[in-house]
C-alpha cells in the first residue's frame, strides 16, 4: 500500500495525517521533538468564559485523533540522517534516541541514583528513570558516573536506534521558529527585568510557570517584534502575532480587570474591522498606541519604554512588557539538501520547479501562518499527495 | 382528541420469514390491518398493498420479510396513496426473529413526533451557492471529490424567495417552484472591490486611499505601482495596512520608489489639494495632488439574504473550528465575503473546506446527524450546557450559543437539562438505519 511520509508533527502535519488516514492511506509522521503538536504544545487556551477561537484545543484534539489512528505511525525524537530517492519512492534514514536504561539488564539496585550528581536519575515505583534535561553527560559535560557504577552495564546514555522509513510521497510540515528576542538588543529582553516574550507569557497563562503579572500592574504589549523590520532582518509580517497578542491581552484583562494595559501596535492585521476580538477590545479600557517603540531601558528595576507618537517622544515606565514575537523560517541546509528544496529571499521553503516529485509543503514552513491556515494547508497537501499517488498508479 | 394512528402490516413469505415469531406482534392494538402475502415484491403483491392503502383505514405501512433495499419502492407506493414516506418501514426476514426490531419499527412509523424529527441523513449531495473565482474553484473541487453537487447563484435565492427546511444530511431548500435536497451547503462569495477615480485638475500627483480590507490588496498595490510609474508625487493613505506575510515587501518596495504612506482614514479634497490628518505624525497636511483613487470593498449582492436563508446572522464569518465551519451544522462558507485573514490562501482554504465537506458527507458515521442544535430564540444564555457538556461542545460566540458539530457526540446531556428547552436533537431511536432495518426516510418523495 502506498505510504506518505510527513516530516513535522505540528498542526499542519497532524491535519495532513488525519486527512490521509481518513482517505485510507497509511502515513508516518517523523517528529524531531518528543511529543506531537509542534509549537502548539507550548501554547495555552486563550479563552476564559468566552472561547476566543485561538484553535489551540483543536490541535490537541487532532493529536488525540492521530494517536488513535491505526493507519498513522508516529516516530518521535527522530533525527534525519539521509534521504534517498529511488524512482518514485523515498527512503528516510532516521536515528532515534534509545531509552538510556536497558530494562532487561537493569537490576534496579539504585547505585546510579546515588552516583548521579544532579538528581537526573531517579527511582520511581521500583523503576529507574533518567531526566534527560538534567543529565550532565547529555548536556555535553564530563560525567558518566552512573555508567561506571552500574554493576549490570545497563546504562547507555548515547544509544541510538537507526531505522529506515519508506514512502511514496513526502509532505514537509516542518514549521517555523519564533524570533529570538535577544537579537533585537534594543528591546532589552534578558537584560531589563520585567521584559518577557509572548512565548513565556503563553506558558504562564497555561500555568506551566507562575504568572509574573500582578493583579494591578501596568503591562505593555509590543507587537511586530522580529517582524516587519529590516533592522533585524525579518522584513515580512508574521501574520499571527496581532491576533494572538490580542487574545493574550484580552485573556489577561478578563482575569485581572484592574490591569492597566497598553498595546503598541502598527496595524491590526489578519482581522476584519468587525472581528470579534476587535469588538471585544473596544469594550475594554486597554489603551492602543499606534507606534513602534524604539527601545526599552531599565529604570528602578522596571522597564521604561521609549516611543514616539503624535509627533512627540514619550518615556513610560511599566511593570511588565510582553514582546509579541513573530515567526522566522526554520529550513536548515541539511533538510533543504535532502529534499532539494530552495529557500526564498525570506528564508521560507519553495520548490525549484513545479515538477511533481511527490514532495508537498504545508504549514508555516511556507510562510508565517496561524493554526487555522496550517490545518487547511495540511488537508490540501493530503489531497495533493493522494492525487500524486493515484496518478502514479495508472 | 384524534384517533391514534394505526399501521398496516404485510408479511411477505417470499424470503423465508418465521411466522411464529410474529404471532404476538400481530395482536398489537396499533395494527389496524394484517395480511400475509405469498410474495409482496411482485406486481400483484404491490397492487394488493396499494389497494389497501387507498382505503385510508391505516396511516402507516410496515412490510415484514422483504429486503431492506425495497424500502424506496414501498415509499413510492405509499406516496402514490398520499401517505408520508416517513411512515413506511421494512423489516427484513433476518431481523424479525426477535420482536425488538419489528417493535421499534412500528413505534417509529407511528411516532407522532416524526414530523419534527425526520430521521437521519438521507442526502449526501452538496448545494453550492455562490459566484466568483472562489465559487468556481469550489465547484471544480466538489466535482473532483465525486460529490453530487448542485449550484445556485445568490441571485436565484433572492429572486426565488428561498426557504430552508431540515438539517444536516436532510436539507431541503424551496426556491420558487423547485425544491433542492442536499446533505450540506457551501456558501462561497467574494467581497466586491470597487475603484473610484476623482481627478480635479490635470496636474501631477496621485493619492491612493484604501478604504477596505485585505481583499483590496491587489487593486491597491497595482494602483500605487502604476502611479509610481507615471511619475509625480504619490501618496498612499490607509487607516490600517491590513496585508500580511510577504505583501509587506511589495509596499516596502513602493516606499523605496517614492510613494509616501500616511495613516489616515479620510481625505478631504480642497482646491489646494488633498487635506489629510496623519494620526501617527499628529499633523494636518495639505498635499498637492491632482487625482484621488479610492479603493473600497462591499459585501457582494445577496450575501445578507443568503445568510438569512441559512439562519446565519448578518456579518457571519467562518468560525475557526474547522475549515469553513459557519456555526450552523451542515452549512459551510468560503470566499472573501465570509472569511477573514486567509491572506493569499483564500482559494486554497475554500478547497480545503470542500474536502472537509466531502469527508463529512461520505465517510463519517451517521453521528453527523444526531447532533444537538440550539434554538437561538429560546436560548437564555444561562450557560448550563456549556458547564455540563462532557465533550465541551457548546461555545458562546458573539451571536449566542452554538454547538460545535465536531465535538458533539449526541449524548443528550444538554437536551435533558436545558432550562429553556432550547436544544433539539433527533431522538436516538430515529436514526437512519439500525441493525439492518431501514426505517422510513423523510426526504425521498419526489
Ligand atoms: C506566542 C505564540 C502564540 C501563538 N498563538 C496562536 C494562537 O492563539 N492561534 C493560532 O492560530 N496560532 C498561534 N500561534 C501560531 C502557531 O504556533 C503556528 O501557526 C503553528 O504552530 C504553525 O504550525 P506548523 O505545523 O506549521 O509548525 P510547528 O508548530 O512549528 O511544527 C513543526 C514541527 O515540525 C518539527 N520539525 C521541524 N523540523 C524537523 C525535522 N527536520 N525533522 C523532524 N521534525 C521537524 C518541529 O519539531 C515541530 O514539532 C502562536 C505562535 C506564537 C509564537
Ligand atoms: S480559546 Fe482556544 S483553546 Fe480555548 S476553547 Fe477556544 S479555541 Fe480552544
Ligand atoms: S501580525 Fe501584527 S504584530 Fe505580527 S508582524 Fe504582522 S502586523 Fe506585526
Amino acid at each position: 500500500m502506498p505510504k506518505v511520509i510527513i516530516v513535522g508533527g505540528g498542526p499542519a502535519g497532524l491535519a495532513c495525517a488525519k486527512e490521509l488516514s481518513g482517505r485510507g492511506f497509511s502515513c508516518a509522521i517523523l517528529e524531531k521533538r518528543d511529543s506531537l503538536g509542534g509549537r502548539v504544545d507550548e501554547l495555552s487556551c486563550k479563552g476564559q468564559r468566552l472561547c476566543r477561537q485561538c484553535d489551540v484545543c483543536r490541535v490537541h484534539r487532532l493529536r488525540d485523533e492521530v494517536s488513535c489512528s491505526e493507519l498513522i505511525s508516529v516516530y518521535l525524537g527522530v533525527e534525519l540522517d539521509q534521504v534517498e530517492r529511488h524512482g518514485s519512492r523515498y527512503r528516510f534514514d532516521i536515528s532515534r534516541k534509545r531509552g538510556a536504561i536497558d530494562t532487561g539488564r537493569c537490576s534496579r539496585c539504585g547505585k546510579c541514583v546515588e552516583a548521579c550528581p544532579t538528581g537526573a536519575m531517579t527511582k520511581e515505583g521500583g523503576k529507574i528513570r533518567l531526566d534527560r534535561q538534567k543529565c550532565r553527560s547529555l548536556q555535553g559535560l564530563e560525567c558518566e558516573r552512573c555508567v561506571s557504577v552500574c554493576p549490570t552495564v545497563a546504562i547507555d546514555l548515547f544509544g541510538e536506534d537507526h531505522l529506515s522509513v519508506n514512502g511514496d510521497a513526502v509532505v514537509m510540515a516542518t514549521g517555523s521558529l519564533t524570533f529570538p528576542a535577544e537579537e533585537d538588543a534594543r528591546l532589552g529582553w534578558g537584560e531589563v527585568p520585567g521584559v518577557m516574550t509572548s512565548m513565556q507569557l503563553e506558558s504562564q497563562l497555561e500555568a506551566r510557570s507562575p504568572l509574573e503579572i500582578g493583579e494591578r500592574s501596568k503591562v505593555a504589549f509590543l507587537l511586530c517584534v522580529g517582524s516587519r523590520s529590516c533592522r533585524v532582518g525579518t522584513s515580512i509580517c508574521s501574520a499571527i502575532c496581532c491576533k494572538y497578542a490580542l487574545r493574550q491581552a484580552l485573556c489577561l484583562k478578563e482575569r485581572y480587570p484592574a490591569l492597566d494595559m497598553t498595546m503598541f501596535v502598527m496595524d491590526w492585521r489578519g482581522m476584519a474591522q468587525d472581528d470579534p476580538l476587535l469588538i471585544e477590545l473596544r469594550r475594554t479600557d486597554i489603551k492602543i498606541v499606534r507606534s513602534r517603540p524604539a527601545e526599552i531601558l531599565a529604570e528602578e528595576g522596571r522597564p521604561l519604554v521609549r516611543y514616539a507618537s503624535d509627533g512627540h517622544i514619550f518615556s513610560e515606565p511599566f511593570d511588565q512588557v510582553v514582546l509579541a514575537i513573530g515567526l522566522v523560517p526554520d529550513i536548515d541546509d541539511a533538510l533543504a539538501g535532502h529534499l532539494s528544496l530552495q529557500r526564498n529571499a525570506q528564508g521560507y521553503a519553495t520548490f525549484p520547479d513545479g515538477g511533481d516529485r511527490g514532495i508537498f509543503l504545508a504549514g508555516s514552513c511556507i510562510e508565517p501562518k496561524d493554526i487555522k491556515h496550517c490545518v487547511s494547508d495540511g488537508i490540501l497537501a493530503a489531497r495533493r499527495a493522494q492525487d500524486h499517488l493515484e496518478g502514479g498508479d495508472d | 382528541m384524534t384517533e391514534p394512528m394505526k399501521a398496516a402490516v404485510f408479511i411477505c413469505r417470499g424470503h423465508g420469514v418465521d411466522l411464529s415469531a410474529l404471532r404476538s406482534l400481530l395482536k398489537d392494538p396499533r395494527i389496524g390491518h394484517a395480511e400475509i402475502l405469498s410474495r409482496c415484491c411482485t406486481p400483484e403483491g404491490r397492487d394488493q398493498i396499494q389497494l389497501h392503502l387507498r382505503g385510508r383505514t391505516t396511516q402507516a405501512l410496515l412490510v415484514i420479510g422483504c429486503p431492506g433495499e425495497l424500502l424506496k419502492d414501498y415509499q413510492a407506493l405509499a406516496v402514490s396513496t398520499a401517505m408520508s414516506p416517513a411512515r413506511v418501514a421494512v423489516v427484513p426476514a433476518a431481523a424479525c426473529r426477535t420482536v425488538g426490531m419489528t417493535e421499534r419499527s412500528l413505534a417509529h412509523i407511528l411516532d407522532p413526533r416524526e414530523a419534527l424529527f425526520p430521521p437521519a441523513r438521507t442526502e449526501n449531495g452538496l448545494l453550492l451557492i455562490g459566484e466568483g473565482r472562489n465559487a468556481d474553484a469550489a465547484l471544480e473541487q466538489a466535482k473532483k471529490e465525486d460529490l453530487a453537487v448542485q449550484s445556485l447563484t445568490p441571485f436565484d435565492l433572492v429572486e426565488g424567495q428561498a426557504r430552508l427546511l431540515g438539517g444536516p444530511g436532510r436539507f431541503s431548500l424551496e426556491v420558487g417552484e423547485s425544491i433542492y435536497r442536499f446533505g450540506a451547503a457551501l456558501l462561497v462569495m467574494d467581497q466586491q472591490v470597487t475603484l473610484e477615480r476623482e481627478r480635479w485638475n490635470d496636474g501631477q500627483g496621485t493619492m491612493v486611499l484604501l478604504a477596505g480590507g485585505e481583499e483590496c490588496e491587489d487593486a491597491f498595490l497595482q494602483e500605487l505601482e502604476s502611479a509610481v510609474n507615471t511619475g509625480g508625487k504619490v501618496f498612499a493613505a490607509a487607516q490600517e495596512m491590513p496585508f500580511t506575510g510577504c505583501s509587506e515587501l511589495r509596499y516596502a518596495e513602493l516606499q523605496r520608489r517614492g510613494a509616501t504612506f500616511l495613516r489616515a482614514a479620510e481625505v478631504t479634497i480642497t482646491p489646494e489639494g488633498a487635506f489629510v490628518k496623519d494620526q501617527h505624525l499628529g499633523e494636518e497636511l495639505v498635499l498637492p495632488i491632482a487625482e484621488l483613487v479610492t479603493i473600497s470593498s462591499s459585501p457582494p449582492f445577496g450575501s445578507e439574504a443568503v445568510l438569512k436563508v441559512f439562519g446565519l446572522p448578518p456579518g457571519t464569518r467562518v468560525k475557526d473550528m474547522r475549515p469553513g465551519e459557519s456555526g450552523q451544522p451542515g452549512v459551510f462558507m468560503g470566499g472573501s465575503a465570509f472569511t477573514t485573514f486567509m491572506g493569499h490562501d483564500i482559494e486554497e482554504a475554500t478547497l480545503a473546506t470542500v474536502m472537509t465537506i466531502a469527508d463529512a458527507l461520505q465517510r463519517s458515521a451517521p453521528s453527523y446527524s444526531i447532533l444537538a442544535s440550539i434554538d437561538k430564540e429560546k436560548c437564555s444564555l444561562c450557560l448550563t450546557c456549556l458547564r455540563l457538556c462532557p465533550y465541551q461542545a457548546p461555545f458562546i460566540v458573539e451571536e449566542g450559543m452554538i454547538i460545535s458539530t465536531e465535538r458533539c457526540q449526541g449524548c443528550g446531556m444538554c437536551l435533558s437539562l436545558c432550562p429553556s428547552q432550547a436544544i433539539e436533537m433527533p431522538p436516538a431511536d430515529l436514526r437512519g438505519e439500525m441493525d439492518g432495518t431501514k426505517l422510513g426516510y423523510g426526504g425521498n418523495s419526489s
